[in-house]
């Protein structure tokens, strides 16, 4: 389990992270969601041990990672901007990491490659930059550690290498309890494969949360009301998040699980109403907007 | 970098794969060594027995040449150290450029490793390669040389000690480099720091040395500059004195004369262990508190950054001051002083702005970090007031009695003999080897007159007055009891007390210590396979040459004089009667050039042993005709102030036939053709005539040099010539 406690950054005088608390449970993958600049990278590069908080606790396993390589084994960390050792090959790169980490298994990575379309004794250099997310992601999941901390990892990925890389992280999952973070600026690479989100804006975590709690207690409404009477009746008591009006089409967002809202609805006697799904995008714009952030523009591109 | 407890075999194969990660840099060392090492071995090599038949040198000869190859390759003497800096430079870069780059940050530093374990293994692979790369073209040269017949014992104990002082030297530059990476964020700010590490000390230290020289006028000449704290500086300075050890006559042939290379560079090379260590320590200082959001950043540190700044703009100063003092050499006055002081000034806040702009990486923040500027225009402005005010004391500095072990005069006579065995003058430092004076009580009181003396004509000379008022100009050397040796330049007044002049001039440890005769065991060996042996004496009555024995009658009868009749009363009144001349050549070359009093009774009986002593007065029948030249008619010198010019007037020259005249000339001169040092030349009037005496038997262009005495002049003269 990874703990995160009042966590602060800051680089001369910009706060990167301000007291971020979050829990990264074993098992499930984390999906760290945010704009540029919101923080997530630093927050990856704290968790790796490559930079040292400037107050707060972080815990691996309840062990600090800083400078801890008995933490750091655990941990495979994909950075942004991937480097690879000068002019090497996927080979090389097995090689490198078979000495780094105990657990490296080179024949799975070598299968993946083969299974990926990855030529293994080509340089890395000449690959293309989509190939060299894909070379990190194998490289990550035969480290054999337990956690790996993917930034912008899947973002650029086309759709049948990322169900590809998808169903691997599931296999380890459930083969041998991986957990990975994911940190994204788009929600949208994030929905279908993450169980837990944490949104950080400027530094700070606005919300975390598992998604599936997040989809069940939350609802979107749409109704006609026969009048503003029954409007009343109907919405008294619950916490409604976002309510437009088109014409006399009522589209509302309301906190509450499903059959709780259907009682408040039903009570007020509409015209029509219907439960819709609500997306993870809906959820998070309808949360965030809640804590006053316009949230919109920056996480649907 | 891996957490993993290797074996041996794993560690050969994790280092296998380091140097395959490294190829670029092992790639470029190896062959660089390797040409270095073993094929401008091989070519000295052959050369030297190219050399050797040409020549047609003896076995002996040949094996001795040969063996100076070889050191001059991998011996103390050798010229690789520069590669070695340039390979550790290479290596450091090679290992800890990722500290720049975000994304090698995050490789490596997310790894299982803590940050000492991966600068530990860092350092370690660097310096193993290099062990690896160094041993092995070491080996492969030593093999070339034993091919050759190129070794020996002392050969070889030469070779080990040069590989542990390369050893250091690599590892000082290699961590000063590292160093200086820890604490920039950029490559460029990296190579910049690594410059201003090699350099800066030398430039201080040179600058500082140089404003010595400027400001204080009993600075010797003779004092070298020392620097700490460069192991470049260490290196070339050691190899300029190893290249003259190199030409000794038992070099390589004996431990002894290896031995003495480890004398030479003893503490030069004690120096470079330090800085390896030092920084070896400060690196880990840096190391354990660089933080990996640093990349990208000038220099990482603040207060370091505020050092560089102020170091590097103080620098400049001191440097601008220096070249101002250049430019005005030859029209310093007191007044220059304001100038000089106000460029350097001008110089540091430039320098400060620009060092700003660097360091910032931001045009705009030229005004930043005032504080700075304002320390660094302070400090500058203290060394100058510590210079200019000679608050401390350099100008009045005489040691206590207690303090000295014994004292030098250095260069201040022509001591005789010089010998060129291939890398300058053999008898260049002799006095400083040879000579202890041991009567320290009489020579601090002459050293305190002579500073006196030199501060004032110092401030003649910046006042544009006369700067050398009968005086003799000498460096001193104090040998101090702690070991330390103190350089003075001091200028005796001629109205010093004889007897105290006596009491060092004619001891028997300042002639000795001062003429080379007295030491000459490398000459008289080189005359041993001298052809010629030509002893020349000239006179005022010509030259005449024999040959002689050996150079060791010379010699010995040389001795005997000095030791019998040189001191400055005894040669006060005396100008010599000639000079001998004698030299080596052929393989090697000397020189014996050495004026000779009439009271050098030993070397003029050797003379006349072999007819070759001429000298005899000059007489009215054997003289032409004197030509006088009067260069100022119808005034006098003395209307002119010192350093006036005079004015552009056409000499009056008068030619003197009959013998009545050519009598009364001779009578009121004196013949000047050899310069005699204790000679009192103030009882000459000789500023505004020449005398010129024609005379067939003459030395040179058949004329000789007479110098009126003052006051007596003759009338005719003044007549004929004054009109």
């Amino acid at each position: 389990m990874i703990e995160l406690l009042d966590l602060e950054k800051s680089f001369d005088n910009i706060k990167a992270v301000n007291r971020v608390t979050l829990n990264v449970s074993d098992g499930e993958v984390f999906g760290l969601l945010g704009t540029n600049g919101a923080g997530k990278s630093t927050l990856l590069r704290i968790l790796s041990g490559v930079i040292k908080p400037d107050s707060g606790i972080v815990l691996v396993d309840n062990r600090p990672v800083y400078d801890n390589p008995d933490v750091k084994k655990d941990i495979f960390y994909i950075s942004d901007d991937q480097f690879f050792l000068p002019n090497s090959t996927p080979e090389d790169m097995a090689d490198y990491f078979e000495g780094i980490y105990e657990n490296f298994d080179k024949e799975r990575f070598f299968k993946f490659c083969d299974g990926f379309g990855l030529e293994k004794g080509r340089r890395i250099n000449t690959f293309s930059k989509g190939m060299k997310k894909q070379v990190s992601i194998l490289l990550g999941l035969c480290a054999g550690t337990k956690y790996i901390l993917c930034d912008e990892t899947f973002d650029g990925l086309d759709p049948v290498v990322r169900q590809g890389v998808k169903s691997l992280f599931a296999a380890d999952m459930a083969d041998r309890g991986l957990t990975p973070v994911i940190a994204s600026h788009n929600l949208r690479e994030l929905e279908d494969i993450c169980d837990h989100v944490g949104l950080l804006h400027k530094g700070g975590v606005i919300l975390s949360q598992d998604i599936a709690d997040m989809k069940l207690q939350m609802q979107k409404v749409q109704c006609v009301f026969g009048s503003e009477e029954d409007e009343k009746k109907a919405l008294e008591g619950l916490k409604v998040l976002i309510h437009e009006k088109r014409g006399r089409l009522h589209t509302i967002t309301v906190r509450g699980d499903r059959e709780e809202i259907e009682t408040a609805f039903k009570r007020g006697n509409p015209v029509f109403y219907e439960v819709l799904a609500l997306s993870l995008e809906e959820i998070f714009i309808s949360e965030t907007e809640v804590v006053g952030y316009d949230i919109k523009k920056f996480i649907l591109d | 970098m891996t957490s993993k407890n290797l074996s041996l075999t794993e560690k050969m194969k994790n280092h296998r794969k380091y140097i395959s990660r490294t190829l670029w840099t092992s790639f470029i060392a190896l062959p660089l060594m390797a040409a270095y090492y073993v094929l401008a071995l091989i070519m000295m090599l052959s050369r030297a027995s190219n050399y050797a038949r040409i020549y047609h040198q003896t076995p002996d000869v040949l094996f001795q040449e040969k063996l100076r190859a070889v050191s001059r390759i991998m011996g103390m003497d050798q010229l690789g150290w520069a590669l070695i800096a340039f390979v550790a430079f290479m290596f450091a870069f090679q290992g800890f450029s990722y500290m720049f780059s975000q994304s090698q940050l995050d490789f490596y530093m997310s790894q299982p490793t803590t940050r000492r374990q991966r600068v530990t293994k860092n350092i370690f692979n660097a310096v193993s390669t290099f062990l690896i790369i160094y041993l092995l073209v070491e080996v492969l040269g030593l093999i070339v040389a034993a091919c050759y017949g190129a070794i020996s014992g002392p050969l070889l104990l030469m070779v080990l000690l040069e590989t542990l002082r390369t050893i250091v030297f690599f590892l000082a530059i290699y961590n000063l480099t590292v160093l200086a990476m820890m604490l920039s964020g950029t490559i460029p700010m990296a190579v910049l720091l690594t410059m201003f590490f090699g350099c800066i000390s030398v430039v201080l230290g040179g600058e500082l040395f140089g404003y010595t020289r400027l400001f204080f006028d009993t600075c010797s000449y003779n004092e070298d500059l020392n620097v700490i704290a460069s192991p470049i500086f260490d290196r070339a300075t050691v190899m300029l004195r190893f290249t003259e050890l190199s030409q000794e006559k038992d070099f390589l042939l004996n431990t002894e004369s290896v031995m003495r290379f480890v004398d030479v560079s003893f503490w030069h090379d004690l120096d470079t262990l330090i800085v390896a260590v030092v920084s070896l320590v400060l690196v880990g200082v840096a190391a354990r508190a660089r933080k990996a959001e640093w990349a990208g950043k000038t220099i990482v540190y603040r207060p370091f950054r505020w050092l560089v700044k102020i170091v590097a703009s103080i620098a400049v100063g001191l440097g601008v001051g220096l070249l101002v003092r250049e430019i005005y050499t030859i029209v310093w006055n007191e007044k220059l002083y304001l100038i000089l002081f106000l460029c350097m000034i001008l110089a540091t806040l430039t320098s400060c702005v620009i060092a700003e702009i660097i360091l910032s990486g931001d045009i705009k923040a030229f005004a930043k970090g005032k504080g700075q500027t304002v320390i660094a225009l302070a400090l500058l402005s203290l060394v100058f007031v510590i210079f200019k005010g000679d608050l401390i004391g350099y100008d009045s500095y005489v040691p206590s009695e207690g303090r000295v072990e014994s004292c030098c005069i250095l260069s201040d006579y022509d001591n005789g003999l010089a010998l060129y065995l291939g890398q300058g003058d053999y008898f260049n430092n002799y006095q400083k080897n040879y000579m202890f004076i041991t009567n320290t009580e009489d020579f601090l009181k002459l050293a305190k007159i002579g500073m006196k003396e030199m501060n004032e004509a110092g401030t003649r000379y910046r006042n544009n007055e006369e700067y050398d008022k009968n005086a003799w100009e000498f460096s001193i050397m104090y040998r101090l009891k702690n070991g330390r040796e103190v350089y003075r330049r001091i200028m005796i007044p001629d109205d010093t007390d004889p007897a105290l002049m006596d009491s060092i001039f004619a001891s028997k440890e300042y002639i000795e210590g001062s003429f080379n005769f007295f030491n000459d065991e490398a000459f008289r060996n080189e005359d041993k396979y001298n052809k010629k042996r030509d002893l020349t004496f000239t006179s005022c009555n010509g030259a005449k040459t024999a040959k002689i024995g050996s150079y060791d009658e010379i010699s010995d009868a040389l001795r005997k004089d000095l030791l019998e009749n040189f001191g400055y009363t005894k040669l006060r009144d005396k100008l010599p009667v000639g000079e001998i001349d004698y030299s080596i050549s052929g393989d090697k070359y000397g020189n014996l050039n050495f004026r000779i009093y009439d009271s050098y009774t030993n070397t003029i009986e050797l003379l006349k042993k072999y007819d070759i002593y001429n000298y005899s007065e000059i007489t009215v029948d054997m003289i032409d005709s004197i030509k006088i030249v009067n260069y100022l008619p119808g005034m006098d010198p003395e209307e002119f102030a010192d350093g006036e010019e005079w004015p552009d007037v056409e000499p009056v020259e008068v030619t003197y036939e009959s013998k009545e005249d050519i009598e009364r000339i001779l009578e009121a001169s004196v013949m000047t053709e050899y310069y005699g040092k204790w000679y009192d030349y103030t009882k000459f009037d000789d500023t505004k005539y020449s005398v010129q005496v024609n005379y067939d038997g003459a030395p040179a262009e058949g004329w000789l040099s007479y110098s009126f005495l003052k006051g007596k002049i003759p009338e005719f003269v003044i007549r004929d010539t004054d009109n």
